[in-house]
């Protein structure tokens, strides 16, 4: 009996001790150097495709030959990779908002693939709707008002795998371009600043 | 004999594992370039502005954003991870908000230099301010 609890006991306190220990939850700077960088895309590589995209698009200056602010919408957004859901709405989200700085861009949110907006097209059956107020209505609905887009933004996610006996490399980018939807011609187009991750097999 | 091999077998180790990392650079001898601007520093990691260090910075300004070019030189013969951020500020002195404010990821060989390239949200912001901290994970 006595070597049976010698036995267990410390086996009891071993298997204790890790729940014990579990340290609380540590609230961190997100792209900061405790931020978990996994073979996967992160949160900080789908920051950097942000920015270096937005980059590429404004100082190749192909906005400036239309007037602004320029209508465009999100068209494809194409997931190429194994990752099942890469977030691309953090990356696409950050673009639109940098282009809309200084009234340079506005997106549709009526046409395309991303920050749709349903209730623009609900609000167009309101007009004979007792419930509203119609001279309301014949202000606020788009009732042959609604922006036409100029421009067409898609983007793939894209990645490349090698593998050797020691390690794998993961490596992933983004390509955007731009189509001018009166001529149908591509106007611009970029790839994201490349990541990539190696692991040990 | 014994006494004479480790120290030799040392050295070579040292070189082999610093020497593979480092990279050899060129340029052009044109030193004076028209976009140049002064930099003001305050180091308070001594350690790494030794290792990676901003030897000079350009600003332009692309379509009323301005933009900004750091030249950063890693001063030792091992490879270099660090990190960045860049910061804008109006001409007010108040901080713009943006999509730049997350530390960027970088690797630099040793000896080698890269340039990193920030651009203000906001054609209103007049300043900027560049952090470089450690990379060690």
């Amino acid at each position: 009996m006595r070597s049976i609890s010698i036995i267990a006991l410390p086996l009891a306190i071993l298997a204790i001790a890790p729940a014990a220990c579990k340290s609380p939850p540590e609230r961190i700077e997100p792209t900061g150097p405790k931020a978990i960088v996994t073979e996967n895309l992160d949160y900080s590589d789908l920051r950097e495709w942000a920015d270096s995209l937005t980059q590429e698009m404004l100082v190749d200056g192909f906005l400036e030959q239309y007037p602004k602010p320029v209508i465009m919408q999100v068209s494809t957004i194409e997931n190429k990779t194994s990752i099942p859901d890469v977030p691309t709405e953090m990356v696409i989200g950050r673009i639109r908002s940098a282009l809309r700085q200084d009234n340079r861009v506005r997106f549709v949110a009526t046409l395309g693939s991303d920050g749709r907006d349903q209730a623009v097209r609900d609000n167009t059956a309101l007009v004979n709707d007792p419930m509203f107020d119609q001279k309301q209505v014949a202000e606020r609905t788009a009732q042959g008002t609604a922006s036409v887009p100029m421009l067409s933004v898609n983007t793939q996610v894209l990645s490349a795998y090698e593998r050797n006996p020691v390690a794998r490399q993961r490596n992933y980018e983004m390509r955007m371009w731009v189509v001018d939807l009166r001529t149908g011609e591509t106007v611009w187009e970029g790839f994201s600043n490349p990541v990539s991750k190696k692991s040990r097999v | 004999m014994r006494s004479i091999c480790l120290p030799v077998f040392l050295t070579l180790a040292l070189v082999a594992a610093v020497g593979c990392d480092s990279s050899n650079t060129y340029r052009s001898e044109r030193t004076a370039r028209a976009n140049r601007i002064e930099l003001e520093s305050r180091v308070s990691n001594p350690f790494l502005a030794g290792k990676i260090d901003v030897t000079s910075a350009y600003a332009v300004e692309t379509d009323g954003l301005l933009r900004v070019q750091a030249n950063i030189r890693n001063e030792t013969k091992g490879n270099g991870r660090f990190m960045y951020r860049w910061t804008w500020f109006d001409g007010q002195g108040m901080k713009v908000t943006g999509n730049s404010d997350f530390w960027t990821r970088r690797e630099v060989n040793g000896g080698g230099e890269i340039e990193i390239v920030g651009m203000a949200p906001k054609a209103a912001c007049r300043d900027w301010r560049l952090e470089i901290r450690p990379w060690d994970s």
